[in-house]
């Protein structure tokens, strides 16, 4: 079983347009910055993004998003981004916004292989319209179906050659339930260990979920809101 | 009429000793600062912290530990993280005694957006 691949290149390489993708990340936090650099070189289009959030103007999606490889956007915040806006405004791109509870348990229920559940998040608004509803114990939920996706790409501190991930603080965020409902997962990890090293204990995403693992390179780590306190 | 820090401090006084709370992007995140004296509350982040600690001191900033509103903070003795799945669900079960969301800021921009998107 060899799981490792040289690089994001070669980890993207069978990926081709129209297919749907999920992101990890939370902001800049925790995004597959090789992952999303090696998908604007190979400049495959017509894109469903599922992820938290869609970068900013020149960094993490919003690279896909200038060169115009978005199709849908599957998000819960998008803020901090004016391309996004305008490309949603002129409808160049549909985006469909989830709660983002919503959202991580969708990706969870579709890493787990349970096609619906019921939620109390969006009961009674917009995002409740056209969803069966039900009432449990004497409180309304509304059902919500699970996501997957073609390609599930994932960004871990650590990972060994069986694909095992540790996730380091909150750079953890979506990572592990996408890692759970990708047809194929890959995995940029900034340190690659043999099987072995890292202690079963402290693995957050076994193995058996993630197909493709290298070790990335060159991390920008960007600051969306770099705030400190003085010293006393 | 109160300005941001006003309406942090206003809302910090409903904190009670021993509250788990959630703090959304924007002017919740403020309240942190103004936790009345004596009150031990933990904070909880939507992006997967338990015991939310104050921003860094420069120079020890760390990309990794994040806010709500994408500030870097830190973590304290007894904080935990987890993934965004359990986050949630630590709010639908109501483990979270309180949550602050700017709705002036996200959902009147979301609203702004959807409703231009709809009309054309």
């Amino acid at each position: 079983m060899n799981k490792v691949v040289a690089n994001a290149d070669e980890a993207v390489k069978d990926i081709k347009s129209n297919v749907t993708l999920m992101l990890g990340g939370f902001g800049l936090c925790g995004i597959p910055e090789n992952c999303i650099a090696a998908l604007q070189r190979k400049g495959i289009s017509g894109l469903t993004c599922i992820s938290n959030n869609a970068g900013v103007d020149d960094f993490g999606l919003g690279l896909l998003l200038k060169k115009h490889q978005i199709k849908k956007m599957i998000a819960s915040y998008v803020g901090e981004n004016a391309e996004f806006e305008r490309q949603m405004l002129t409808k160049e791109m549909e985006v469909e916004l989830i709660p983002q509870g919503t959202l991580a348990t969708r990706c969870w229920m579709g890493g787990a292989g349970i096609p619906a559940f019921f939620t109390p998040a969006g009961y009674g608004t917009e995002v409740a319209e056209g969803k069966e509803t039900r009432e449990f114990d004497g409180e309304k939920y509304l059902m919500e179906r699970w996501l997957k996706a073609d390609f599930a790409i994932v960004k871990a501190w650590k990972g060994d050659t069986l694909g095992n991930l540790i996730y380091k603080g909150t750079a953890r965020n979506f990572n592990p339930m996408m890692a759970m409902a990708g047809k194929i997962t890959i995995a940029e990890v900034e340190e690659l260990v043999p099987a072995g090293e890292l202690d079963p204990n402290q693995i957050h995403t076994p193995g058996i979920f993630v197909q493709r693992i290298f070790k990335g390179v060159n991390y920008e780590k960007r600051i969306e809101q770099r705030t400190v306190r003085p010293r006393s | 009429m109160l300005d941001k820090n006003g309406i942090a401090k206003r809302i910090a006084k409903e904190l009670q000793d021993g509250y788990y709370v959630n703090l959304g992007i924007g002017i919740p995140t403020l309240v942190a600062n103004y936790v009345p004296k004596g009150i031990n509350v933990i904070f909880q982040s939507e992006n997967g912290l338990l015991g939310m600690g104050p921003f860094p001191y420069e120079g020890e900033e760390d990309a990794d530990m994040i806010n709500a509103g994408k500030q870097t903070v830190t973590t304290l003795p007894g904080s935990s993280i987890f993934d965004s799945a359990l986050s949630f669900a630590m709010w639908r079960t109501c483990s979270i005694n309180g949550t602050w969301r700017d709705g002036s800021k996200r959902h009147r921009r979301y609203c702004e957006l959807e409703n231009t998107w709809k009309n054309g």
